[in-house]
């Protein structure tokens, strides 16, 4: 029965095989286009591009949860994604964009030896053969083009010149324990969100809480407005084994309510992630960021210990994200309380303010000062800082303009010129750490065909596009590898605009082109 | 029998909420989009742990009729269950909330009754002449306008060019104040504090203005219309009386009658100012209730879309029942 | 429920007559001045290719955000200036009346006849009919009209029937009511009595005697809920939830000038005073049939 059966199947398919191209020859490549609103003019300028070579694309605009719920079940074709990376590692990148089966993995990519390339680059030892194995990856998904691999933006921010030694950080952090005024000790500065979500340094994963947060509360190591990790909390770090991490606390710190840092400090913020229900009965979203994090032990008064299941590489930009919260303080008020008035180690200490409407922070006097890498060291110059929640951007910019507000986030490439023209406002630019580009459902047809995928690779003319969209603000990737992650090859190059080779390619598939 | 008409009237309002109840607990949960995903956000790494730990802490593992049944006790208790996004208890951030929707309400309809109660009556006594057409023209354009546009318009106009007006919030950083109801004006006052009742009337105004434009409008023909109602009526059987003292008598007696159909109309616009003034909230910054649901729907924070319905659902379904409540008692043949 | 029902005057049997109401109409000047400005939207709508000077979804990336041509310092070709994506404003604005007619015109419809329809069955049988559809309606109206139709939109996607559809589920309601204190009304003036003592069938008495009367109110209502409409799908485009970006809507135009409007106000503003002059037209239009079918008719 069964070989009957495998005899039909055979036969069916040489059949299709053959009748199949001869019907396809005069198909023309056909596709939706989705994207969120805020991408859609770059959405509308591709497809008019592919438009061009007789590909029928439909641009179709959806709102960004509808949508990602559309992409996870496998239902859309191509459509434009980003995806943002903390770590300037392809951990937290090239890891969940493309494992096979990994949670951001919209493309539904699978491909063995990509799989195996990552997991050794997320979990060697040794920088260079973990450097080589992310340079393989690059190559094969270069050949393989799961995507229309894209771009990343330069994050545009605001400031009044008023504010004296602010530098945007390239993880998104408005850190302003170092920053001075000329005139008055207070900054404000305008967020591009409705609200934050929350006090508690462990029950977020949005960057625009932690930019607020890592005002209030310190970690054990912090990062320079670039990639480089230094210590903080931490006055010291040994790493007697690929799996062991051992930080000696910092002599002399006080959280705002004038009880001092030890150890006990630190385990307890940590287990409060590891464990299930750990912060009053509701579960941390940040663990999986702590990677193959075992348990913490406290080894004395001011030593700490990190065992891990397996070497983590990025262990240090990982704990980067993670800061120390005063254990006693919260046995004693609980996790919800905590929640709304913070206590920490930071520079500033909360007095007021709504996670909606605008949080206000005084400096901290008895700060023990912040990273000896990071000068000035000391309390904050600072009187305070007030965060409001903006989310318009011609009211922040308005805001910024009218001296309202003194430093604003993500500045519109459309409102540039406006900054720029005023005297009393400056543009300050750093690199972003989103990977911007389009994804293809690899598993569906038109695009289970590589050479469609190389095609419309080949197809788009993205610096016309990123010039007239972003004018200027935006870099071409060659992979979805960040220039300031680890592991970057340089000398990949990106796919040219070529649509001579486009047509040939898609003239092979079976499409007809213009 | 009016007391059991009463009596039937208030517990008809039982089911229209738990009907409320389970109509935005199906909805919520027919929108694509995992909650749990959502939470996680499209950055960094994520792995099945978090995802199935989360899953659980929002009962989202549970059986639907299981969760559904867990909502509806919970309600009944006044537990709205805890949010998705920020993990708070959704009574405590819809509590917070709701005074800046309520004033900015109450303001709206403050500025709409000041200046359409007057034109209302003027365009009546000057009937047909210019000030009543420039009037009734301008009530016209009022509920042509749509929110949002006259909102981003206003904001352009008086804050960006005239800066009249500040651009957005409910009040300014510089200002410290202390809160006690949660209501700014009110609290200002209580606490003497009268820079930030001055900076909290500036911040109110011009969304005041944009969300009171449109029933500005319906209040001022309403008022035009039932005003001349009335003064058709009196004027003939005071017609030939004593002057200026009479027609002042006629008119405070019309006036009188004219604003029982116009706070009727007011009554029932107000469930629609709290349920409407989302977009308003969006586009001013202001931190009320309507942008909280905007966003939770957004983001599938289920507890929080299904604790504000229900509140804005109570409120309408307590304005009906008291406009009700007062028919009956002024009518007795509306006792149906 | 009932209440602002019974505000509603009680008609004689005589129907109006669709000319002479059409006559009546012709002398009230605001309400010709509606229609006037209702005509030149349709027409713009139905002959929007021969009129539109540009293509409304062709962009120019070189041209954007440029001014409209009568401002200062504009460098012309566009007489209300271009969008984000370097489209023609006006062609733009030309052709997104059809969204805006089409979407207001569907949506009333599809909320009038249902409406009537069950009002009328509800005020004329009364009983458990009425129970059951009036709890119902009282249900869909606890709900802030833009939350539910947002729900809507979110769970089915974009799309113009799915819009539509959002529009109409809650929006028959204000009909239902209307018509069935209308229909409440009628059934208890004698002539229906009278009607039934002569052995008349249900359905002779609702087609040739109910019906009539009530379509007058329902049609006011249609026009002054058309304006609704028209803003409700505004204001779902200005949130992202409105139809495919193919189709230039004004919501979705005025939403896409949010961010420039400090330096590009145009974009905002000019949509926006094309959704107010329809709704404009269409509310005078209403108003003005309202006043010409029964000028003792009180404003709700």
């Amino acid at each position: 029965m069964r070989r009957h059966l495998l005899a039909g199947v055979a036969l069916l398919s040489v059949a299709l095989a053959v009748l199949a191209p001869a019907g396809a020859q005069e198909r023309t490549l056909s596709f939706a286009l989705d994207t969120e609103a805020f991408r859609r003019p770059e959405a509308e300028a591709i497809a008019e591009g592919l438009r061009g070579l007789g590909v029928q694309t439909e641009v179709r605009v959806w709102e960004r949860t509808s949508l990602i719920a559309r992409i996870q079940a496998g239902e859309r074709q191509a459509y434009l994604t980003d995806w943002g990376s903390a770590f300037f590692d392809p951990f937290d990148l090239a890891e969940p964009k493309f494992t096979t089966g990994g949670r951001g993995n919209y493309s539904f990519y699978s491909n063995r030896e990509v799989d195996a390339l990552l997991v050794e680059g997320v979990t060697g030892t040794d920088p260079a053969r973990r450097r080589e194995a992310y340079f393989k990856v690059q190559e094969i998904l270069f050949r393989e083009a799961p995507w229309i691999f894209g771009y990343f933006r330069q994050d545009v921010h605001g400031a009044s010149t008023l504010v004296e030694n602010w530098e945007p950080s390239m993880d998104s952090r408005i850190n302003l324990h170092d920053v001075r005024m000329a005139r008055g000790g207070l900054v404000v500065v305008g967020m591009n969100t409705n609200a934050i979500v929350t006090f508690d340094p462990a029950m977020f994963r949005d960057r625009k809480t932690e930019t607020v947060l890592r005002n209030i509360f310190d970690g054990l190591v912090t990062r320079t407005t670039r990639d480089r990790v230094v210590l903080e909390l931490a006055s010291a770090m040994r790493q007697p084994s690929p799996t062991v991490y051992e930080f000696t606390v910092r002599e002399g710190v006080t959280f705002h309510n004038g009880d001092s840092l030890t150890a006990d400090d630190v385990v307890f913020t940590f287990d409060r992630i590891l464990r299930e229900r750990g912060v009053g009965g509701e579960s941390s979203p940040r663990r999986a960021l702590l990677g193959p994090l075992q348990r913490v032990e406290r080894v004395d008064d001011r030593t700490v210990r990190f065992v891990l299941e397996r070497p983590f590489p990025v262990f240090l930009q990982a704990l980067v994200h993670f800061q120390i919260v005063p254990r006693r303080y919260i046995q004693t008020v609980g996790d919800r309380a905590f929640a709304e008035r913070p206590v920490g180690a930071g520079p500033f200490r909360y007095v007021t303010g709504r996670v909606d409407s605008q949080i206000v922070l005084e400096r901290y006097d008895q700060y023990y000062g912040g990273a000896p890498d990071l000068p000035p060291v000391g309390p904050a110059p600072l009187r305070g800082v007030v965060f409001r929640m903006m989310p318009e951007p011609a009211t922040r910019v308005a805001a910024l303009k009218a001296g309202e507000v003194h430093i604003i986030e993500d500045l519109p490439v459309d409102l540039i010129p406006e900054i720029e023209r005023d005297p009393r406002t400056t543009l300050k630019t750093t690199q972003g750490t989103r990977v911007y580009g389009v994804e293809l459902n690899n598993r569906r047809p038109p695009f289970t065909d590589g050479k469609v995928r190389q095609a419309l690779n080949y197809a788009v003319n993205w610096e016309t596009i990123l010039r007239s969209v972003y004018r200027g603000t935006a870099t071409r990737l060659s992979t979805a590898f960040l220039p300031s992650g680890f592991g970057y090859n340089p000398r990949q190059q990106a796919y040219p605009y070529d649509p001579g080779r486009a047509r040939t390619l898609l003239r092979e598939a079976g499409y007809a082109v213009r | 029998m009016r007391a059991l008409v009463v009596l039937r009237r208030v517990l008809n309002t039982i089911p229209i909420m738990v009907g409320v109840a389970v109509v935005v607990f199906v909805v919520m949960r027919m929108l694509p989009g995992d909650p749990v995903d959502i939470v996680l956000g499209q950055t960094g790494a994520i792995s099945q742990q978090d995802l199935d730990r989360l899953r659980r802490d929002f009962h989202l593992d549970r059986p639907v009729t299981e969760q559904l049944y867990r909502f509806l006790a919970g309600a009944a208790r006044g537990d709205l269950g805890t949010s998705f996004a920020r993990r708070r208890p959704v009574f405590a951030m819809l509590v917070e909330a709701l005074p800046a929707t309520v004033e900015l309400a109450v303001a709206a309809t403050a500025v709409a009754l000041v200046v359409a109660v007057p034109v209302g009556v003027l365009s009546a006594v000057y009937q047909r002449s210019w000030l009543d057409r420039l009037a009734m023209g301008g009530a016209f354009l009022g509920i042509s306008m749509p929110a949002f546009w006259l909102g981003i318009v206003a904001i352009i106009v008086f804050a960006v060019r005239l800066g009249w007006f500040p651009t957005s919030g409910r009040i300014g950083f510089e200002v410290f104040l202390q809160p006690v109801t949660g209501f700014v004006l009110l609290d200002s006052v209580l606490t003497r504090n009268w820079a930030a009742l001055w900076d909290g009337l500036r911040h109110l105004a011009l969304p005041a203005a944009v969300l009171g434009a449109g029933l500005m409008a319906v209040v001022a023909r309403v008022m035009r219309s039932s005003m001349i109602e009335v003064l058709r009526e009196q004027f003939v059987t005071t017609a030939r009386s004593k002057g200026l003292a009479g027609r002042v008598v006629v008119l405070r007696h019309a006036l009188r009658n004219a604003l029982i159909p116009t706070v009727t109309v007011v009554g029932l616009q107000l469930g629609v100012l709290l349920g409407g003034n989302m977009i308003v909230e969006t586009v001013f910054g202001w931190p009320g209730m309507g942008r909280l649901v905007v966003d939770a729907i957004f983001s599938r924070d289920y507890p929080v879309v299904q604790g504000a319905v229900m509140l804005y659902a109570a409120t309408f379904v307590l304005a009906n029942l008291l406009v009700d409540l007062c028919y009956i008692y002024l009518d007795p043949r509306m006792a149906l | 429920m009932a209440t602002l029902a019974a505000w509603v005057p009680l008609r004689p049997t005589r129907r109006a007559g669709a000319w002479g109401t059409l006559a009546r109409l012709a002398r009230h000047p605001s309400a010709m001045l509606g229609a006037l400005v209702l005509a030149a939207v349709a027409a713009g709508a139905v002959f929007a290719p021969a009129l539109a000077p540009a293509d409304p979804v062709a962009s120019d990336l070189q041209s954007r955000l440029a001014a409209p041509s009568w401002l200062a310092g504009a460098s012309g070709g566009h007489w209300l200036g271009t969008d984000g994506l370097g489209r023609d404003l006006w062609s733009r604005i030309i052709f997104g009346s059809r969204v805006s007619l089409l979407v207001g015109l569907a949506a009333t419809l599809l909320s009038l006849l249902p409406g009537l329809a069950l009002g009328l069955a509800a005020g004329f049988y009364r009983g458990r009919v009425d129970g059951a559809l009036s709890r119902f309606a009282e249900l869909l109206m606890a709900f802030p009209h833009l939350i539910f139709a947002i729900g809507v939109m979110a769970a089915l996607g974009p799309g113009f029937w799915n819009l539509v559809m959002a529009l109409a589920f809650k929006g028959w309601v204000e009909f239902f009511r209307v018509a069935r204190g209308d229909a409440m009304a009628q059934s208890a003036r004698e002539y229906v009595d009278a009607a039934r003592a002569v052995g008349a069938s249900s359905a002779r008495i609702v087609g040739r005697h109910i019906l009539p009367n009530m379509l007058h109110t329902s049609l006011v209502l249609g026009t002054l809920r058309m304006g609704h409409f028209i803003v409700l799908e505004a204001s779902l485009s200005f949130l992202g939830l409105g139809l495919p970006p193919r189709l230039p809507a004004w919501g979705t135009m005025v939403a896409e000038g949010r961010e420039v409007m400090l330096t590009a106000w145009w974009v905002s503003t000019f949509p926006g005073l094309a959704i107010v002059a329809l709704v404009l037209a269409v509310n005078l239009v209403g108003e003005g049939l309202r006043d010409v079918l029964d000028p003792r008719l009180r404003a709700e």
